[in-house]
């Protein structure tokens, strides 16, 4: 399994936009994917595949961005199962749980990195 | 070029993403701004004109394609580089085909995304720089202008300027006679001396001896002191004649007389001065017709029409008119403060598909009252005066009012008993005839040049003096007004009169042309 958090992407982050910015950068991806949990609910909730697979596809960016690469490999498959030409309701159910459970735990390691 | 400071627009929906990317633009020497959608992007490339657009494929609300599409139909300058995710290589190939500038695979680090940006801000400063050098070519001594015609006037006035011989400059109205003298003048000799314009038309014949070359106290009513004409005022330097054939025939033996000798009495002197002078004159009429209706002293005309210059009609200066109303746009938009900054496609259309009868200042004159009475940062077609936007409507075929109708020539066997030159020349009247006169878009229509029509009206109208010639000759000459620019004179073995520059067509079947 991917690892959770790969640092030295954070670590990289940290020497290209400085240390003093990287709080903010990490804030506001704490605060964004945190809306993010609920934003997927609700449109599972409402069947909106199209919609959850655009959210995936965005988390995806982020996360490989800030080094969370567990939940991007999450996300590229979430993503495929939303696009599928008929989408399995349920199987996508079960792999949205997975997803946020690791987006979660995502947001805790990203939100509680500090450089070494 | 240090100056140029761009502004970058991100597009990306996620706000990590978004302030991530600012952050590592945020030691370059750029505007950054950014927006979460599509819309949104359209709305800030409308309004703020960015030079580079990092532009996310997938967006919330509209596919990246189309914020990539609106900014090539706007035809801005702008730079897209599309940023997008590992599996959708395949769309972002498809949007540089597109048009996109470049594009970059998520995720992006700080050095891919700086060095994509200097890139596209380099390529950018490179084509400013080619602009500017383009615009410096476009613009000589007062004249703007690239195209073969100008170009060709250009090297006519380079030669002729260091000369003293006298020039003669012909040309429509608002061509840039006076423009032309000028330039004449800074690259003459005597560029250190005084350029005195005088229009023969616009002086009262009684005065235009006493401008021409002054008078003393008491030589007429109202001489209450010694006055300088305009031959001293020009002595080491450059006297303009516009309008020369308006010169009344008295003044035109003095003139002669002057320009021979360098000579002259002022009014009611009979002391004999002397000055240098270098001669320039001009006339939007055809001197040679002018001599040939006894207008214009023959003796005069030779001694004058040493180096002839003919300024183009705007009409024959192709991309000229848009490289000049952009030029006036600029101006006028910065005298009136307004943000007028380009034309849209549709108005540029109109620019090319009018004829521009004013020539140059009509044009300067429409993007004036176009400044003044509108705002905004683009000048649409619906901005230009009705009557433009009729007259190009008129000519073309009703769909984009820009481009002129083809002729239709009935195909029955009209021609029956006609030779080829009878067919060919009832061909080109018939359509400018359909043209309403207008030769440009008549040559349009034809597919020819529009010289060749002239050329072929030139050679009817003399083939028709030719046969009137021993009319006139044995006639009253002082009636033979065919260059006057008054009444038309009727050549009864042709069909054409000569009136001024359009031509129409009279119940009788008579054309004229100019």
């Amino acid at each position: 399994m991917t690892e959770l958090l790969d640092t030295k992407v954070l670590t990289q982050m940290a020497g290209d936009v400085g240390l003093e910015v990287l709080p903010q950068l990490i804030s506001v991806f704490v605060d964004d994917s945190t809306a993010k949990l609920s934003q997927f609910r609700k449109l599972f909730d409402n069947g909106d595949w199209s919609g959850l697979a655009m959210e995936a596809h965005t988390l995806k960016s982020v996360c490989a961005t800030y080094g969370a690469m567990r939940c991007r490999d999450e996300a590229i498959a979430f993503e495929k199962l939303c696009k599928a030409a008929e989408p399995d309701r349920a199987a996508i159910g079960e792999k949205l749980d997975s997803l946020l459970g690791t987006l979660r735990e995502s947001i805790t390691a990203v939100g509680g990195f500090t450089l070494k | 070029m240090d100056s140029f400071i761009p502004t970058v627009l991100i597009v990306d929906d996620s706000a990590p993403l978004r302030l991530l990317y600012s952050t590592y633009l945020k030691d370059e020497n750029v505007n950054v701004y950014s927006v979460s959608s599509g819309r949104d992007a359209i709305d800030f490339i409308s309004s703020h004109r960015p030079d580079v657009i990092f532009l996310d494929l997938y967006l919330p609300d509209i596919s990246g394609f189309e914020v990539l599409n609106y900014v090539k139909k706007q035809n801005l300058d702008a730079r897209v580089i599309m940023l997008t995710g590992s599996g959708s290589v395949d769309d972002a190939v498809e949007a540089m085909r597109l048009g996109a500038f470049d594009f970059i695979v998520k995720p992006i680090d700080s050095a891919r995304l700086r060095v994509t940006l200097r890139n596209t801000t380099q390529h950018l400063k490179l084509k400013q720089m080619v602009s500017e050098f383009q615009t410096s070519q476009d613009v000589f001594l007062g004249f703007i202008g690239s195209s073969p015609a100008m170009k060709s006037v250009y090297s006519t006035i380079e030669r002729a300027a260091p000369s003293s011989a006298t020039v003669f400059i012909t040309g429509e109205s608002g061509t840039g006679k006076e423009v032309c003298a000028e330039a004449i003048h800074k690259l003459s000799k005597q560029k250190k001396g005084s350029f005195v314009p005088i229009n023969c038309a616009a002086i009262p014949r009684d005065l235009m001896e006493s401008e021409l070359f002054g008078h003393v106290k008491g030589a007429f009513t109202g001489a209450v002191s010694d006055k300088i004409g305009a031959v001293q005022r020009a002595d080491g330097g450059t006297l303009f004649l516009d309008e020369i054939c308006e010169l009344d025939p008295q003044l035109q033996s003095k003139l002669l007389r002057f320009i021979q000798t360098g000579k002259f009495y002022r009014v009611g002197s009979s002391k004999l001065e002397t000055v240098s002078t270098r001669i320039v004159c001009a006339t939007n009429k055809d001197p040679k017709l002018e001599v040939r209706a006894h207008h214009f002293r023959e003796d005069l005309y030779y001694r004058l029409y040493v180096i002839p210059i003919k300024l183009p009609p705007l009409r024959d200066r192709d991309d000229d008119v848009e490289r000049i109303a952009t030029r006036f746009l600029k101006n006028f938009s910065q005298e009136e403060n307004k943000g007028f900054t380009r034309f849209s496609i549709s108005a540029r259309q109109l620019l090319m598909a009018y004829d521009w009868p004013g020539n140059v200042r009509e044009l300067q004159n429409v993007i004036h009252q176009i400044v003044v009475l509108n705002d905004g940062d683009e000048v649409t077609d619906e901005m230009f005066p009705e009557s433009i936007r009729k007259d190009v409507l008129k000519g073309g075929d009703g769909s984009s009012g820009a481009q002129p109708q083809r002729a239709v020539i009935s195909v029955g066997n009209p021609y029956a008993g006609k030779t080829l030159a009878e067919i060919e020349r009832d061909a080109i009247e018939k359509t400018i005839d359909s043209c309403e006169g207008n030769i440009s878009k008549a040559a349009k229509m034809l597919g020819v040049n529009q010289s060749t029509i002239h050329r072929k009206l030139r050679s009817w109208r003399d083939e028709a003096q030719g046969k009137s010639a021993g009319v006139a000759e044995s006639g009253t000459p002082e009636k033979n007004t065919a260059c006057s620019g008054g009444s038309p004179r009727e050549l009864p073995d042709n069909k054409i009169r000569i009136t001024d520059r359009h031509s129409r067509r009279h119940d009788n079947g008579m054309v004229e042309y100019d």
